[in-house]
């Protein structure tokens, strides 16, 4: 008996068994380090091999007839291809490990087996041999040997559940079976009897093809593993990733389509897929921003490990809904992200223009989830293009599934022009922003904004009760000064009243964000748009802490959309005629946001080739909008632009030129209660100015009076207001008019354009002469006039007296008041009385076709 | 109708509302399934019926503000706890005068669909519960505005009314209901 191959082998067996028990062990805390479990992994597959070599040779020596030398070979060989085949792989993953783990395990098992049928060769020719081996084997050490191969297979045992299905189905009875020999033979063995161990020895047969059956069972694991392993070339670090999509895929061929959706109760239940929608938003936000960062700063290890958790509470969410297809995608798009999180892939240009193509496909799906019914667009191309992008290769698309980005399939194509240095749009903003964003984030819920809506109507209602409060207080304190309890309780109205000016002031704020969410999409639509273009294109954004009605920031990202992509399409020049014109081949786009006064102000500036007012006049002569002979200034010429149907762009393309944009803008904006305005110096850029009112909910208004009638007029249109005496208006025809400083002011009477001799004999007349509100109208000596509009084309609006100024809340009268010429809305001041809000571009608009009517 | 004025008269606080009337109406012809309640309501001196499932309350005549150039049966817009909604004189959508407000008149809410307006009506005389049997689907061949209103009447008893449909009075202002969403986006 070779006693120095026997201790060897006990040593490897017993060094080999430790490290992997301690392997599954790290496995099943999940705490395994991936590169140190596929270290461990290979060491120990290289030392369970070196152990059969040892025993091959050895059996080779004493018995070099016995059928175990080939079988021993085999596996041995098998072994170290497995190696080999770590060592190309030069990864890792979860999966493969845990039945990597347990296929050593197997092979450790049968170590155990062969042994046994070793020390049975031995007692058969040389008995004192045979002696030898059982007294140095039998004993503990055998026992131990064999407890120590058991206990490690039971351990595997309850992590295989993990691996759901077939495989795991697989595997577990994979291992049942050598679990069950080495169990059935330590029992045996652990008599610590030698005579039994001998007696059991007697029939090496059963053991010897205990040892062949595995073998073969094993070596066809492998081969089935090895074959998983080809598809599974983007692995993840995942603690449990479902092994069926993995294995339902076969590498080679084009991905099957699966399932949009699998049926889950989850669905159904309402506030649960609202929680869904709202936390996906923000993920695919997220993720949008953060993916362009990572283009910029590829090595910036926050970004990916960013990107890293938004994906995988994506997944794991869609996952448990059901959203199968959904799933899928984003579990592609993790493990690729993984990839780049253990620097084994560079996120170049192209890859992230697969990514952004996934996201644009999980938006789709996303949407469809939003509108409650699967979309049924194929998501097995991009999961086939996103695997490919692991790999590292290039791919051709047959389609972008996706409809959102008909930008995208082009950007490919000019993808591969452009080297992979040149990051084309997007400016990263200062870490410090970042940091005071998120620390805002951190400290935020989410609200119901109906819920926010009811509370601002009753803080409304509470703030009338106040008046009413405070007249009482007023009453009691006049008439009855004697009251004891009348001190107290004005102390407490005046309290009460402070109190609520401070509520209304916070209640106002509460549905106010920062601008900077509307803006930040466009870091990534400026980089399309300067891919798809061939230009170089910097988006540089300021002042998105700027604070606005959350209504207005969702409803101006559409304009903005429009004027951004004007900028790029119209405004940007080539490099090329950049370079030629002497400015540098980037251009830059300048969108930045202000406040001023109850404004804010959006400009989006850029330094292209600028507009031509002559081809605009042109252009509108042609199209029938202006006359030949027309004088118009440029501001004039310009505002053509915003006409209907106004297009300069010579061919129509995919990004402008319809010319169906412009006019649109400015009607949102004006629905917005905003102004927009272009302004252009030819060669050297365009600017466009919207301003927009704060909020749309509270409006500062100018109370005004006109025949007893009271009404309310946005302060954001009135410029000023100014006394004037009866005499100083001259007349033009019919039109009146007044010389105010160094312009005509034309005037309208208010009760006149509303025609307020129209109450006469109504039932407001009656209930109001009833009240007898009606004061004693004494002679008027000067009018009020309140300049109102546009500072360029002011109107002057003549009433009866000026009231106060004060903040209201503009109310829809319902649907059968929506056409009443001129208002806006109803108001309902302190004191529960209705006025109506003037809607003075209607006012200006309708007294001006008035006079043309009258000319 | 003397009747009514009487009890009219007898009500002395116009600042309260109360209803009187067959209250139990519905368990005197027992099964309420066919029973339908009705407020009656005063216009120019003679009752009408509104189905009480349209009315959400009454309130009474106070601050209404004048909006020029509405419709001239819309006389206003009043202030319902917060919301605004329009006042529709019934009196001048049936083509009679304007009266001015007395004690009695009131400002019934109503709804159709999820609009809701104010009518102004003369006065409120109780509620009535009918019987299907006491229904008679019936359009009116009046030569007057008054009788447009009216979609079926009551012949419970010797006493005739008519039973106004609130859908025809929104058909009367020019309401179209397929404008809803731009309701929405004023709403918003």
């Amino acid at each position: 008996m070779d006693a120095l191959a026997l201790t060897s082998i006990d040593t490897l067996l017993k060094k080999a068994l430790v490290e992997l028990r301690s392997a599954l062990a790290n496995d099943s805390k999940g705490l395994a380090d991936d590169a140190d479990r596929a270290l461990k992994v290979h060491t120990q597959i290289h030392e369970t091999t070196e152990l059969l070599k040892i025993v091959s040779t050895w059996l080779e020596k004493s018995h070099p007839d016995l059928i175990q030398a080939p079988c021993v070979d085999q596996s041995s060989d098998d072994l170290g291809d497995m190696s080999d085949e770590e060592i190309l792989k030069g990864m890792e993953d979860s999966e493969t490990s845990e039945s990597l783990g347990s296929s050593p395990e197997e092979l450790s098992d049968e170590d155990a087996a062969k042994m046994l049928a070793e020390m049975d060769e031995p007692a058969a020719v040389p008995p004192s041999v045979f002696e030898e081996l059982s007294e140095e084997l039998s004993d503990d050490e055998a026992a131990r040997l064999l407890a120590e191969m058991d206990k490690p297979a039971v351990a595997t045992e309850p992590e295989s559940n993990e691996l759901s299905d077939d495989e795991a189905a697989k595997l577990l009875a994979e291992m049942d079976k050598p679990a069950e020999a080495a169990s059935s033979t330590s029992e045996e063995l652990s008599d610590e009897e030698a005579a039994r161990l001998l007696a059991e020895m007697d029939e090496p047969a059963t053991a010897e093809d205990d040892a062949n059956a595995l073998l073969q069972k094993l070596g066809g694991a492998e081969e089935s593993e090895q074959a998983s392993k080809t598809e599974l070339v983007p692995t993840t670090s995942e603690p449990a990733p479902s092994p069926v999509e993995t294995s339902a895929n076969d590498g080679k061929n084009p991905i099957e389509e699966i399932p949009e959706w699998e049926e889950n109760d989850f669905q159904t239940d309402p506030e649960m897929i609202n929680d869904f929608n709202s936390n996906s938003d923000e993920i695919m936000e997220k993720l949008d921003e953060m993916i362009l960062r990572l283009e910029q700063e590829p090595t910036n290890k926050k970004v990916i490990e960013e990107i890293f958790r938004g994906a995988h509470t994506l997944k794991g969410a869609a996952g448990m809904f059901g959203f199968k297809a959904l799933e899928r995608v984003m579990h592609r798009m993790e493990t690729l992200f993984d990839l780049v999180r253990k620097d084994q892939l560079i996120p170049d240009s192209n890859i992230i223009d697969v990514v952004f193509d996934g996201l644009d496909c999980l938006r789709t799906l996303l949407k469809a989830v939003k509108d409650g019914k699967p979309c049924g667009i194929p998501t097995a191309d991009m999961v086939y293009a996103l695997e490919l992008a692991a790999e590292g290769k290039s791919f051709k698309k047959s389609s972008t599934p996706t409809v959102a980005s008909q930008n995208n399939a082009e950007q490919t194509s000019s993808a591969t022009a452009t080297p992979p240095q040149a990051k084309p749009g997007a400016s990263s903003k200062s870490s410090g922003d970042e940091k005071k964003a998120k620390k805002k984030e951190q400290s935020t819920i989410r609200v119901d904004l109906e819920r926010l809506d009811v509370l601002v109507n009753l803080i409304g209602e509470l703030v009338i009760d106040r008046t009413r409060f405070a007249s009482i207080e007023e009453e009691l304190r006049t008439n009855y000064p004697q009251v004891e309890l009348g001190g107290s309780f004005s102390e407490t109205v005046q309290l009460f009243g402070r109190h609520m000016n401070e509520i209304q002031d916070i209640i106002m704020k509460v549905r106010m964000v920062p601008i900077g969410n509307a803006f930040n999409k466009f870091t990534r639509i400026v980089r399309d748009l300067s891919r798809s273009l061939d230009k170089k294109i910097d988006l540089v954004i300021s002042g998105e802490t700027a604070e606005l009605d959350k209504t207005l920031v969702e409803q101006i990202g559409d304009p903005l959309i429009h004027l951004i992509r004007n900028s790029c399409d119209h405004g940007v020049e080539t490099p090329e005629i950049r370079t030629e014109n002497g400015k540098s081949p980037t251009g830059t786009i300048i969108l930045s946001a202000h406040q001023e006064g109850n404004h804010i102000v959006i400009k989006i500036e850029d330094d292209g080739k600028g507009i031509d007012p002559d081809i605009i006049r042109r252009k509108a002569i042609e199209k029938g909008l202006i006359s030949e002979e027309s004088v118009l200034d440029k501001r004039d010429i310009l505002g053509l632009i915003f006409e209907p149907g106004f297009s300069t762009a010579e061919q129509v393309t995919n990004i402008s030129g319809r010319g169906v944009g412009m006019d649109v803008v400015k009607k949102n904006i004006m629905k917005l209660k905003g102004m927009i305005e272009l302004d252009s110096e030819l060669g050297k850029g365009t600017t466009t100015t919207i301003r927009l009112p704060l909020t749309l909910a509270i409006v500062q208004s100018l109370l005004v009076r006109s025949k007893q009638e009271v009404f309310a007029i946005p302060l954001s249109s009135v410029i000023e207001s100014i006394r004037i005496l009866p005499e100083e208006i001259q007349k033009v025809g019919d039109a009146e008019v007044f010389k105010l400083r160094d312009r005509v002011l034309p005037l309208v009477h208010l009760d006149e354009a509303l025609d307020l001799d129209s109450k006469e004999g109504t039932y407001a007349e009656h209930i109001s002469k009833k009240k007898t509100q009606r004061r004693s109208r004494s002679k008027q000596e000067r009018l009020f006039v309140v300049v109102v509009g546009h500072a360029d084309r002011p109107t002057g609006i003549v009433v009866d007296q000026l009231l106060n100024q004060q903040e209201m809340v503009i109310k829809s009268m319902g649907g059968l008041m929506k056409n009443i010429p001129c208002v806006a809305g109803g108001a309902v001041l302190g004191h529960g009385e209705v006025v109506l809000v003037l809607d003075i571009p209607e006012l200006e608009e309708s007294t001006r076709s008035k006079r043309q009517i009258a000319a | 109708m003397s009747n009514f004025n009487a009890q009219l008269n007898e009500h002395e606080d116009p600042g309260m509302f109360s209803i009187r009337g067959d209250l139990d109406g519905g368990k005197e012809n027992q099964g309420y399934s066919d029973v339908k309640q009705f407020i009656g309501l005063l216009i120019n001196d003679e009752e009408f019926l509104l189905p009480i499932e349209v009315m959400n309350e009454i309130i009474m005549v106070s601050q209404l503000t004048y909006v020029p150039s509405a419709p001239r049966f819309i006389e206003g817009v009043i202030n319902l706890r917060g919301k605004i909604l329009p006042a529709i004189n019934l009196r001048k959508m049936m083509g009679h005068e304007t009266a001015a407000p007395t004690m009695q008149s009131r400002i019934i809410i109503a709804h159709f669909e999820e609009h809701m307006v104010g009518l102004i009506v003369d006065g409120i005389t109780y509620v009535i519960s009918l019987n299907q049997e006491e229904l008679q689907n019936q359009t009116l061949p009046g030569k007057g505005r008054s009788t447009e209103l009216v979609s079926s009447i009551s012949k419970r008893g010797d006493k005739v009314n008519g039973i106004i449909d609130i859908a025809k009075i929104m058909m009367e202002t020019g309401f179209d209901p397929n404008a809803k969403e731009e309701i929405s986006e004023n709403d918003s």
